[in-house]
């Protein structure tokens, strides 16, 4: 700025004036302008401050975050404009500190300007500096920012609540002046008064005023203790946000953590012992000093007393509720204080590091007294329950004359009454429902593979419907009541609900489920055992009822806690009580479950021996360990047997151990010659109503069905049984004609190829048609003949491949379509024969019904076996057969190796009794004593097989293809040249393969499964 | 990402001279350890020939990913990875692929696609660009075709993402055999078919386990009106897909002179009974 010099003015005084006056408006504007700069870098320190102090972790006494981030901090999408606002701020706030920083060379006026500039890049520093905390700030978690704004809103309410009582305090000595002045002109009033009643009259005002004057001064003491409260909350709250943002830091497993615990153990120490003397406290609130009139005094004014004694008595109940009310803030302020830090240390726990965290929850010292601080938790929850309850009758009674809280209540409870409603009519109607749906389902589905375990599952269902139904109710509560959360009494009985109704929905389950194997005979249990069982699973429930209820109670009272922890720890110990009750109550049943499967060995000794002593309920329990493995890995192995596929493999690898243990020993295979009475009895021939023949002809019923109505109704008598080569096709016919009951029978076995010329002469012998010429002439002497069934075996023998061979077969169909109503057909055929046929003709047969004999499961070809094998008289022994022979063998063992050894037959004779039983037979050695020793059979070597070349294997295929066949029917078939079809059938033959009957060949029976899986493999037969 | 890291690059410094050694090591590891599975795989499709191509699928799989695993870990051997040189060589990388090596690159992902989509598999019979064959390999670059005449086509991977490939039994073994007959429109065509009808049905080659059909048609042969018998059935297995077509032609050309059943020709034609057998597929003389 220039100063002005005086004398005389010079010609350019005009022009020195105005400038020095624009001078001076530039300095006056330049100095408002560095006030507003300046002003305006002190709000954006203190802003800044206030931002660095949250993002420290604690709350700024000034300014609250709604002017400090001008942002909705729970509101995601604005805080994320926020934030790219804020990045955009930060990148444009550097450009102007640089340039700020630049210009600050060019500033033409030194003194001013530098000041200027300097605020100007002090504000830019400061302004940059501010949008980065902020940013950083709202980069915090949403929770995080979700504590600042609660321990906010908590500070405000505070602040104003002491306001309020410094106001109060304010007022109330103003009134204890006031009444104090108007006791002293009173008591001035009487002294001055003449008459004795004026006196009295004036020291009863006196002392009225006195209790004014009390009473005031009570408020006032009212007052200061609430604003006392009010400043202890608001250090507190500071207090306890500090925790949670030191807990939200620290690191899980760290030092930080532990040392954390301890401090903030220490302020939970504090806050019960506050908690213990507020409760105290607030038991024996004084009342507040109330006027009574003294009945001497002499009668004045009588409205005048009245009033004054009403509004002193209105007072003094006012004061009553203040001072209760503040009891009660403080009380609650130290129970939530508790119940926070309380929270903190709980989730704190979780991530202490191993060594504190066992030291907490162990049963160390610390651990001691982590209890003692729990059941004084316990202790001070209680009190404060009972010293609440009559607050919270009040505040419930309050909140129900509020007709929306009525109306909500009403359609809970009208929601509830409609779920109980409903559950009765479901608990009613279900089983009848359950059975409709059961039987909608067996319609709709058809397939057994869904519809069965569907049908498992409603029967599941309907058997714990009740108990179902009971869970479900308890589950669907919060839903119809409202949230529980809000209320801890509430949820946690509802959690003791839950438990209670999954308690019985278990014991339920087990109950039905043992009646169910008690009536299936699965385990063979009585009803008394089955009751028996079922008070042990009640025992066992109830244990774990009581543990599950016991951990709701304390995590609803205590938090996940250390009783919590060392519930969820140490539960298991209970079990060994249960475990020694049940098995003291059980014990007779273990011992002769045990001495049933095992008669022998040390433990079968004791267990004999202790039966009737005490110290045998120690021989029970290792008698009961051994049981319960037995049980386990027999249910583990009956499942696994469940699967056909399991089997299989089973099947499979006993041979391979077999194979190996005998490749080990270099053992010869010798066939060993079988006496005649055990070789006719083990034949594979078909049966014919030998007594040794098992009764086991699926779709007989069929037959029997379908030949009676034929007989009744007439109409065309066909049926056709379709099964593979040794299924017990031929057996199956035999059975049928035992089955047949008076009608004539005829049987024609097919053992030759006859064409559609030479037809009529084959099958005209065997019916006695002997004059018939033709087909036409047999099927008139047929038709003239009697009713009769006819069993044909081997029909496809009718057909073969080849260009014009379906025409025997056409031919016959005609002639069973021309006769069905006389003659009663029923015909045998192979499978791939068959196979071929459908797919040739493409469905168009007239044997429209249709038996298919289907594999003999594992349990039927061991039946099988076992039964012709007692027939002999012979006794079988597995002892060769045990690959796991250590020392001696016990019958369980043997028992177990015969099971696997005919599984091993049943897997190899893929279901074939033919071939099962000529592997058995080839299986026995006879020795002395007439027994039979059981060795692995040979199996034929497959190798062979693998070495044949494209059209040898074709030929192979092709006796499957024809189950029977001859080298110029090959031929014909195949167009393979005949030499080559003679050469390869010849060195079938000298291996073994195909045997000859009558110029036909056919797969041997050692040779069949070899032959039908290397076919397989080969892709040329499909099943 | 620290810059100087990059800048300090040298390729030399890349290169371990014992990794070198180590990476060949390992490709020829791998090499031999595809050679070996594959000689696996092949015997036990001839083995299990009903699950031939599942195999010839695995066998395939196992190559892709062995090749790449094995370049992966010998590049990993011979080259010093680093954060840095790996996050440096990615953009070079993907400009030298995009484009020096961009047929090879497109090769490369093409076949993992066509290991993911499987437009085709190993065994195969396919049509692609007027070739048919049997699909005998499909290589990290290219799928190797070979010919019904045992021709070796090379057909880069990258091709059948914008080409159109069809395959003819998809997966499966069996495969659905198209045969055209043809006959004079003065023949008797329900005799004809049934012939056509029992020679498909009898071979030895036919899958039972899928239809069969034939077809009458009729249609300009040449220069003649003629009876089209189309036969369908699957064949068991594709690679007696000739073998099957051959047999069936014979069959119905014996059964076609057998019952006097004569080709397309000129109509009100005279043919002399003893040129009737040797008349069939050619047309008569009028």
């Amino acid at each position: 700025m220039a100063a002005g010099g005086g004398g005389k003015p010079s010609a350019d005084a005009g022009a020195f004036d105005a400038s020095d006056a624009e001078i001076d408006r530039r300095d006056a504007a330049g100095g408002e302008d560095l006030e507003a700069l300046r002003a305006r870098a002190g709000t954006l320190r203190r802003e800044l401050d206030a931002v660095r102090t949250l993002i420290a972790g604690s709350l700024p006494e000034e300014l609250y975050t709604t002017e400090l981030f001008r942002v909705a901090l729970l509101d995601e999408p604005a805080v994320e404009a926020r934030r790219r606002e804020l990045e955009r701020e930060i990148a444009a706030g550097k450009n102007d500190l640089r340039r700020t920083r630049a210009d600050a060379g060019d500033a033409d006026d030194a003194g001013l300007a530098e000041t200027k500039a300097e605020l100007d890049r002090a504000i830019a520093g400061l302004a940059l500096d501010l949008a980065g905390a902020r940013l950083t700030f709202l980069r915090e978690s949403k929770e995080q920012r979700a504590a600042v704004l609660d321990a906010e809103a908590r500070h405000r309410r505070l602040a104003a609540e002491k306001e309020a009582a410094g106001e109060a305090r304010t007022r109330a000595a103003g009134q204890e002046r006031a009444a104090e002045e108007a006791r002293k002109k009173a008591l001035d009033e009487a002294e001055s008064s003449r008459e004795a009643s004026q006196r009295a009259l004036a020291n009863e005002r006196a002392r009225a005023e006195g209790i004014r004057g009390a009473q005031a001064t009570l408020r006032r003491e009212l007052a200061d203790a609430r604003e006392a409260l009010t400043g202890a909350e608001r250090d507190h709250a500071r207090t306890l946000f500090e925790l949670a943002d030191a807990a939200r830091a620290a690191g899980t497993g760290s030092a930080e953590a532990d040392a954390l615990y301890e401090k903030i153990v220490a302020a939970l120490g504090v806050a019960r012992h506050d908690l213990a003397g507020e409760l105290a406290t607030y038991a024996s609130v004084p009342p507040a000093p109330r006027y009574v009139p003294d009945p001497d005094a002499p009668p004045a004014g009588h409205d005048a007393r009245s009033d004054l004694a009403r509004s002193l008595d209105h007072d003094a109940d006012e004061l009553d509720t203040d001072r209760r009310n503040l009891g009660w803030d403080r009380l609650d302020a130290a129970v939530e204080r508790v119940s926070t830090i309380n929270a903190e240390r709980l989730a704190l726990i979780e991530r202490l590091g191993a060594d504190k965290r066992d030291e907490v929850l162990g049963v160390g010292d610390e651990g001691r007294r982590q209890f003692g601080r729990e059941v004084d938790q316990v202790r001070l929850v209680t009190r404060w329950a009972w010293v609440s309850r009559m607050r919270t009758l009040g505040r419930a009674r309050a909140a129900l004359t509020d007709p929306l809280v009525l109306g909500t209540m009403l359609t809970r409870v009208l929601a509830l009454i409609a779920l109980i409603v409903l559950a009765r009519t479901v608990r009613r109607r279900g089983p009848a429902t359950i059975t409709a749906a059961r039987a909608l389902l067996t319609r709709i589905l058809r397939r057994r593979v869904l519809v069965t375990p569907l049908s498992t599952i409603l029967a599941i269902v309907a058997a714990l419907l009740g108990e179902l139904l009971f869970l479900a109710v308890v589950l669907a509560l919060p839903t119809l009541v409202g949230s529980l959360s809000s209320s801890p009494v509430l949820a946690t009985l509802h959690g003791v609900l839950v438990a209670y109704a999954v308690y019985r929905l278990a014991i339920a389950a087990a109950h039905r489920g043992i009646a169910r194997a008690a009536s299936a005979g699965v385990a063979k249990l009585d009803e008394a055992s089955s009751e028996k069982i079922l008070r042990s699973v009640r025992v066992v429930g109830r244990y774990a009822l009581a543990v599950t209820v016991f951990l709701v109670l304390s995590r609803a009272v205590l938090g996940r806690g250390y009783l919590y922890h060392l519930a969820s720890r140490f539960a298991w110990l209970g079990a060994i009580p249960i475990a020694a009750v049940l098995i003291r109550g059980w014990r007779d049943d273990i011992s002769a479950r045990y001495l049933r499967t095992r008669d022998t060995g040390l433990l079968a000794d004791a267990v004999r021996r202790t039966r009737e002593r005490w110290y045998g309920f120690f021989v029970a329990v290792a008698a009961f360990l051994v049981v319960l493995a037995s049980f386990v890995a027999g249910s583990a192995r009956r499942f696994v047997l469940s699967f056909e596929q399991s089997r299989k493999a089973l099947a499979y690898l006993f041979r391979w151990r077999l194979e190996r243990r005998a490749d080990d020993q270099a053992a010869p295979h010798v066939a060993a010659v079988l006496p005649a009475e055990v070789r006719d009895l083990l034949a594979d021939a078909p049966v014919v109503g030998e007594s040794y023949a098992l009764d086991r002809f699926p779709g007989m019923d069929r037959f029997e069905a379908a030949l009676a109505t034929w007989i009744e109704r007439g109409g065309l008598g066909a049926l056709l049984v379709v099964g593979r080569t040794g299924y017990g096709k031929t057996s199956w016919l035999n059975a049928a004609a035992t089955h047949a009951g008076e009608i004539p029978i005829t049987r024609i076995n097919l053992d030759s190829r006859p064409t559609a010329a030479t037809l009529a002469a084959t099958l005209a012998g065997p019916l006695g048609c002997d004059g018939a010429a033709d087909l036409a002439g047999l099927a008139e002497a047929l038709r003239a003949g009697p009713r009769r069934l006819l069993l044909l075996d081997d029909i496809q023998n009718f057909f073969q491949r080849g260009v014009g061979t379906l025409e025997t077969w056409k031919a016959f169909t005609e002639l069973v379509t021309a006769t069905g109503d006389r003659v009663f057909w029923l015909a045998a055929i192979a499978h791939h024969p068959f196979e071929y046929l459908t797919w040739a003709r493409r469905g168009e047969d007239v044997f429209r019904d249709v038996v298919h004999l289907p594999a003999w499961t594992e349990r039927e070809i061991a039946a099988l076996l076992v039964s012709r094998t007692q027939q002999t008289g012979w006794e079988p022994i597995y002892e060769d057969l045990i690959v796991d022979r250590i020392e001696g063998v016990d019958a369980t063992q043997l028992l177990s190796t015969s099971q696997d050894y005919m599984r091993l037959i049943w897997d190899y004779a893929e279901g074939s009794p033919r071939v099962a039983l000529h592997c058995w037979a080839s299986s026995l050695v006879p020795e002395e004593g007439r027994r039979l020793r059981v060795r692995l059979f040979r199996r034929p070597e497959a190798g062979f097989l693998e070495k044949l070349d494209d059209v040898q294997k074709f030929i192979l295929a092709g006796v499957i293809w024809h189950e029977n066949v001859t080298a110029e029917e090959m031929v014909g078939a195949l167009r393979f040249p005949r030499a080559r079809c003679d050469d390869t059938i010849a060195r079938l033959r000298e291996r073994g393969v195909v045997r000859e009957q009558g110029e036909r060949y056919r797969i041997t029976v050692h040779w069949w499964p070899a032959v039908i899986r290397y076919l397989r493999r080969k892709h040329l037969i499909e099943t | 990402m620290d810059p100087t890291a990059v800048k300090d690059l040298n390729v030399v410094d890349m290169i371990r001279v014992s990794g070198v050694i180590s990476g060949a090591v390992a490709l020829f590891v791998t090499w031999f350890v595809v050679r070996l599975l594959t000689g696996v795989f092949t015997r036990l499709g001839n083995q299990f020939a009903h699950r031939r191509l599942a195999l010839n699928q695995v066998a395939t799989l196992t190559r892709f990913v062995m090749y790449l695993g094995g370049i992966a870990v010998a590049a990993g051997l011979a080259v010093n990875l680093s954060k840095e040189v790996v996050l440096a060589l990615t953009g070079t990388a993907a400009v030298t692929i995009g484009f020096a090596l961009k047929d090879l690159a497109a090769s490369v992902l093409a076949g993992i696609i066509i290991i993911i989509d499987r437009p085709f598999q190993v065994g195969d019979r396919v049509t692609f660009g007027g070739t048919y064959g049997e699909i005998s390999a499909i290589g990290l670059r290219s799928v190797r075709l070979v010919t019904l005449d045992d021709n070796v086509v090379t057909i880069p991977n990258n091709k059948f993402l914008t080409d159109m490939v069809s395959s003819g039994n998809w997966g499966a073994l069996d495969m659905l055999i198209q045969m055209d007959f043809f006959v004079g429109v003065d023949q008797d065509v329900a005799s004809a078919k049934r012939l056509v009808e029992e020679c498909l049905i009898s071979n030895r080659y036919v899958y039972l386990q899928k239809p069969w059909v034939v077809l009458v048609n009729q249609v300009i042969q040449g220069e003649y009106f003629a009876v089209r018998l189309r036969a369908k059935a699957y064949v068991l297995d594709v690679q007696y897909e000739k073998a099957f077509e051959t047999d069936v032609t014979e069959r119905v050309i014996e059964a076609f002179r057998e019952h006097g059943v004569l080709p397309p020709a000129v109509l009100h034609r005279r043919v002399a009974a003893a040129a009737l057998g040797a008349s069939v597929g050619v047309p008569a003389p009028a």
